[in-house]
């Protein structure tokens, strides 16, 4: 019986790649390095986006120890941080910007875009559709260096004498584009921009060959309306990235051409350092734009696919079906969509044509309709269900909380008479920070915990797994919640002792950053979690430990490249057969009894793989 | 030193508290007994559900706590209509936010994991969804009518006799512009902008005041232009004499400075021909003539520029918003009032003030918040009130220090304020220096006209020059330019 489908001849052509990857051991380097076995791809975005998450924390912990303890002194950080520091260890203004912008940037781009969307689209597509790998591999090792490169560009921004780019994540000009008005502005942003390009580049070949894959390579029966939410968060999270990155990318170049070329397009008639430009025509405002054709739709590149993951997790480890499928499909359909429709809300207060601000208004209270299916929908999907209390089940659930709180509030600022008092404020940090910050990171943590054995084989530890999600999940409140109320404080100020009105919170800053610093080491705790259990979790026993439905669980506990051993299983059912003929669980490569297949399938042994 | 004691003790907290956790795990384990999950389940569901209560209590309480910290009534008539907006939609997320929290941790306690639970299978319900789908939709369709009215309302048309000022923003400053007796502002150019000039307000005499400006900085060019190789030999020739590295050292670095300056030179030259070629293609005398342009002229003279804002209470007034170098915003927090300035493309906001500094000071009073006193002075912040104008775009290192102040005051208050004001030529007249032909006639066609045919017959010369091509195809017409204005070609 032992080796019974690797000694049987069969027709597949991918079959035969993997018994020669078998028989010749492949070297350290293609093996874990170029690799394009989706899986080793995916684990490499997720180790680098942890680590750009540990760089872009520290950033955050740094600037909420100038917001809440503007008197500490910093010089024992001097060795690190230099000439950013004065001289009685305080941080610079123009560093706290850097320090913010870097945030924003690492935060959005390397770790809920790659680091998120990167890690689980490649893992699962094709696990979960059952394909061998993505329709390219080599692409898909290509997306993963641009991202790499991407990242290195970024990080050596940092050792330029003038400093990272500061002009905010989103880099307006006339601010970004004038060296002489702002530090950061000098090279530093060359490099942002030259970065920003080689991840838009990353994002596109990653994007493509996602929805290549999801189009072309389901397996037989695994027909649109049986995939798991998973696949259509994914599906739709590359169509929205490969329809809106290229905006950013010719933002990016017309504004390194106005940087270096003397070009207008986003300058016009400008007195700075003593001199009048001779620049005019341009409009700061068409970069803005651009910027936010990307930049909206960004934000649901970055939560569709947790919501897809919060999704599958949901259902799984209540031990019932994700309620309303079809209309979870069409709510993401819907908000992919309308989140090309709203882009302009970003921009009320800059002079935008009235009528075209009320058009954006009822757009993005539109796309409120949606996002609100989805909760109720989820908050019925653990309605009687009989919920696992696993540390992914957990991140699910506070997702869920998240979702809504950090909803509820675009809901002020999407109406544009509210965003006069709100642009720009406190009250706008706390919501994207609990809305596309904080829950998608939850919905990060809900899949690496859950996909954890699929990827490494062992368990994580689960009593740690708690401890991290109570510290996260009480410090994102303790920090974002009381934010609200600084509904009038202007945002990226590195300190409010200018003004009378705004100089009423210290004691809030001290306690939020306090809290900040927790939550950090919080994080910690599952960065080590995570590598230890790497090498010393618990093993695998099982196949199928979570007693999921979905393909992946039927492929062995350390899958090869090839991901099964013997033929493709076929799929027979929806994704979510849970409680149904008085069984708990029904895979969805279980025929329907009476079932007779046209060939007989090649017989499978899951338990001898790795004899 | 304490970083590291810092470092320390957290690194050990992790360490124990791992420890402590794979203990357990092992234990559980090792018992592996089948109630395991179900004890799991409990502990978890019982968390869920303490964070729920406490959440709970703690979200109706910040309220409470916080209610000082936030604005006291609007001081600005849409303010108000913005915090009935806010109320409502606040009464409404908070009923949906309590009720879906409540649900989602209720459920959670309630099914946790039982190993004689058997789970629904509920897949759909489609009375169900579009009950949810709709009620959403009425309750949006509300706000969406609520806000849009609001919104109309602010961005309307101001009426006809709204009074206009103007703010300006640059790095890292505010400053204001009246428009004087006349109630129109003057015409404004940014390549006039001077040291007498800081707005570039257009009247023939800044026109002139900027030309010779620009002139003088040209013939400073030229001389050193001349001086410098002479000066960059005899700090080379200082460097190659001098071996001991102590003032060697300040030579070098003075060299590097001379050689870029030598490099940049041509560059700077370029561009401060290229300014003054656009002034003198603008400001033509038909230009000025132009009935428009010649009123706007005028109503420039009586403009006024006051180190801070005061405004009457209980009248429209129109902010026309400008910025000088890269994106400001207009920000009063009392007031609601918030609109970026572009530069390049000036923007407006209309709003009323309904509360004089002097009410909102005894509104304040009532306020613990503004009872404190702050370092340095001897009164509590209240009696210190001012509105104040913030920024709230970034706009670099100084972006928090941009304050200014505005008064608000009774009509009669505002009258006397008004009288105090002197225009801002009339401060300044004293100090330009006006257009002499005959001194500066020369200076000019040497300066500026000679090298402009000069530079076209070359081509390019400057390979490195990027930027303002635009204007390069005028050089050709030189000699048929038309006449610039000058103040005593012009009388007013």
């Amino acid at each position: 019986m032992a080796n019974a489908a690797s000694v049987k001849p069969v027709p597949h052509s991918h079959q035969e790649d993997h018994h020669h990857d078998e028989h010749h051991e492949q070297g350290f380097i293609s093996k874990y390095i170029f690799s394009t076995d989706h899986k080793t791809i995916a684990k490499q975005f997720l180790i680098t986006g942890i680590i750009w998450a540990i760089i872009g924390g520290a950033l955050s912990v740094l600037f909420r120890v100038q917001l809440g303890y503007p008197d500490a002194d910093l010089s024992w950080l001097k060795p690190v941080l230099g000439k950013w520091l004065d001289d009685s260890g305080h941080i610079l203004p123009e560093f706290y910007n850097a320090l913010i912008t870097m945030h924003g940037t690492i935060l959005v781009f390397f770790v809920l875009t790659a680091g998120l969307s990167g890690t689980f689209s490649n893992l699962l597509i094709p696990l979960q559709l059952g394909a061998r790998d993505m329709a390219s591999g080599f692409i898909n090792m290509l997306s993963y260096w641009f991202f790499f490169l991407s990242g290195a560009v970024m990080l050596s921004s940092f050792f330029v004498p003038t400093g990272a780019a500061s002009g905010g994540w989103t880099m307006y000009p006339p601010l970004s584009a004038l060296a002489q008005s702002n530090q950061g502005s000098g090279f530093g942003t060359d490099l942002w921009i030259t970065s920003i390009a080689l991840f838009i580049v990353s994002v596109l070949l990653g994007g493509l060959n996602y929805v290549t894959t999801v189009i072309n390579l389901r397996t037989t029966g695994m027909s649109i309306f049986r995939m798991p939410l998973t696949i259509w968060a994914f599906l739709f999270t590359a169509i929205i990235a490969l329809l809106s990155f290229p905006a950013l990318l010719a933002a990016g170049v017309l504004l390194l051409f106005d940087r270096g070329l003397g070009t207008s397009f986003f300058l016009s008639e400008i007195y700075t350092a003593g001199e009048a430009l001779a620049n005019s025509g341009g409009s700061p405002i068409l970069y803005q734009h651009l910027f936010w054709f990307l930049g909206h739709p960004e934000v649901y590149i970055i939560i569709l696919p947790a919501m897809g993951i919060v999704s599958e997790v949901l259902s799984v480890h209540s031990r019932k079906p994700v309620f309303g499928y079809k209309a979870m499909i069409y709510s993401i359909f819907a908000i992919t969509v309308l989140s090309f429709l709203v882009w302009a809300h970003h921009m009320f207060v800059t002079g935008l044509n009235p009528f075209l601000g009320s058009i954006f208004v009822i757009f993005t209270l539109l796309i409120a309709i949606p996002s609100a299916i989805k909760v109720f929908n989820w908050i019925v999907t653990i309605y009687k269900g009989n919920i696992r209390f696993t540390p992914s089940m957990l991140f699910a659930i506070g997702f869920v909380a998240l979702f809504i709180v950090g909803g509820l509030t675009g809901i002020f600022l999407g109406n544009s008479a509210l965003d006069i008092d709100l642009h720009d404020t406190y009250f706008v940090v706390a919501h994207f920070h609990l809305v596309m910050g904080v829950a998608a990171f939850f919905g990060t943590f809900a899949g690496v915990y859950h996909w954890f054995p699929k990827m490494f084989g062992r368990f994580m530890n689960r009593s740690l797994g708690y401890i991290h999600f109570w510290l996260t999940m009480v410090s994102a409140y303790l920090i974002f919640f009381p934010m609200h109320f600084m509904i009038g404080l202007p945002r990226r100020y590195p300190s409010h002792a200018n003004f009378q009105f705004a100089d009423m919170f210290g004691d809030l800053n001290s306690f939020m950053s306090l809290v900040a610093i927790v939550s950090f080491v919080a994080q910690l705790l599952f960065v080590f979690n995570f590598f230890y259990s790497i090498f010393r979790g618990r093993k695998v026993r099982e196949l199928n430990p979570w007693g999921a439905t979905t393909l992946e669980w039927t492929t062995p506990i350390h899958p090869k490249h090839g991901n099964w051993p013997g033929e493709i299983p076929h799929v027979h059912r929806w994704p979510y057969d849970y409680g149904v003929n008085g069984r708990e669980f029904i895979p969805q490569d279980e025929p329907e009894p009476g079932y007779v297949p046209e060939v007989e399938p090649v017989h499978r042994d899951p338990d001898n793989e790795n004899a | 030193m304490t970083g590291f004691l810092i470092f320390l003790i957290i690194a050990l907290i992790v360490v124990v508290m791992f420890q402590v956790t794979k203990t357990l795990d092992m234990v559980s384990e090792l018992r592996s007994d089948e109630r395991e999950e179900e004890r799991y389940a409990t502990t978890q569901a019982r968390l869920m559900m303490a964070f729920l209560i406490l959440g709970m209590i703690g979200f109706f309480w910040s309220f409470r706590a916080y209610r000082h910290k936030l604005f006291p009534e609007p001081a600005s008539v849409h303010g108000e209509l913005l915090s009935n907006l806010f109320f409502w939609t606040l009464l409404i997320t908070g009923i949906v936010f309590v009720i879906t929290n409540v649900l989602l941790f209720v459920f959670a306690y309630q099914y946790r994991w039982k190993n004689d639970r058997k789970a629904l299978h509920l897949a759909h319900n489609n009375t169900l969804e579009f009950i949810w789908t709709a009620i959403p939709a009425v309750v949006l369709t509300f706000l969406v009518v609520l806000g849009l009215r609001a919104w109309n309302q602010i961005t309307s048309e101001e009426s006809e006799d709204a009074l206009v000022f103007e703010v300006t923003g640059q790095q890292f400053f505010w400053s204001s512009r009246y428009p004087g007796p006349d109630g129109v502002l003057g015409l404004r150019d940014y390549n006039l902008i001077s040291a007498e000039n800081p707005l570039g307000l257009v009247t023939p005499e800044f026109v002139d005041h900027k030309r010779v400006d620009l002139l003088e900085r040209l013939q400073q060019m030229e001389e050193r232009e001349v001086a410098l190789p002479g000066v960059i030999a005899s700090t080379q020739d200082f460097v190659k004499r001098h071996p001991n590295p102590g003032p060697v050292d300040s030579a070098r670095a003075k060299l590097k400075d001379y050689l870029a300056e030598q490099k940049d030179l041509p560059k700077l030259q370029k561009r401060t021909r290229d300014h003054y070629r656009r002034i003198l293609n603008k400001y033509s005398v038909e230009y000025m003539a132009s009935p428009e342009v010649a009123a706007l002229i005028k109503a420039s003279y009586d403009d006024f520029m006051p180190n801070q804002l005061y405004l009457p209470v209980d009248r429209e007034v129109v902010a026309r918003i400008t910025a000088l170098d890269v994106l400001h915003d207009f920000y009063i927090p009392f007031m609601s009032v918030k609109m970026d300035a572009v530069p390049g493309i000036p923007t407006r906001f209309k709003f009323t003030p309904t509360i004089t500094t002097e009410e909102m000071r005894l509104i304040l009073s009532k306020n613990p918040e503004w009872h404190r006193i702050d370092e340095g002075q001897t009164e509590p912040r209240w009696k210190n009130f001012v509105y104040e104008v913030a920024c709230a775009e970034l706009c670099g290192s100084g972006h928090n220090a941009m304050r200014y102040l505005l008064n608000v005051g009774t009509e009669e208050e505002y009258e006397a304020w008004l009288g105090q004001q002197t225009a801002f030529f009339e401060l300044q007249k004293e100090s330009l220096t006006p257009w002499d032909e005959a001194l500066y006639a020369d200076l000019e066609e040497k300066l500026v006209l000679s090298r402009d045919l000069k530079h076209n017959d070359h081509g390019d010369d400057h390979g490195d020059d990027h930027g303002d091509d635009h204007s390069e195809g005028q050089t050709a017409e030189w000699p048929d330019r038309p006449a610039v204005i000058s103040a005593t070609t012009l009388t007013r």
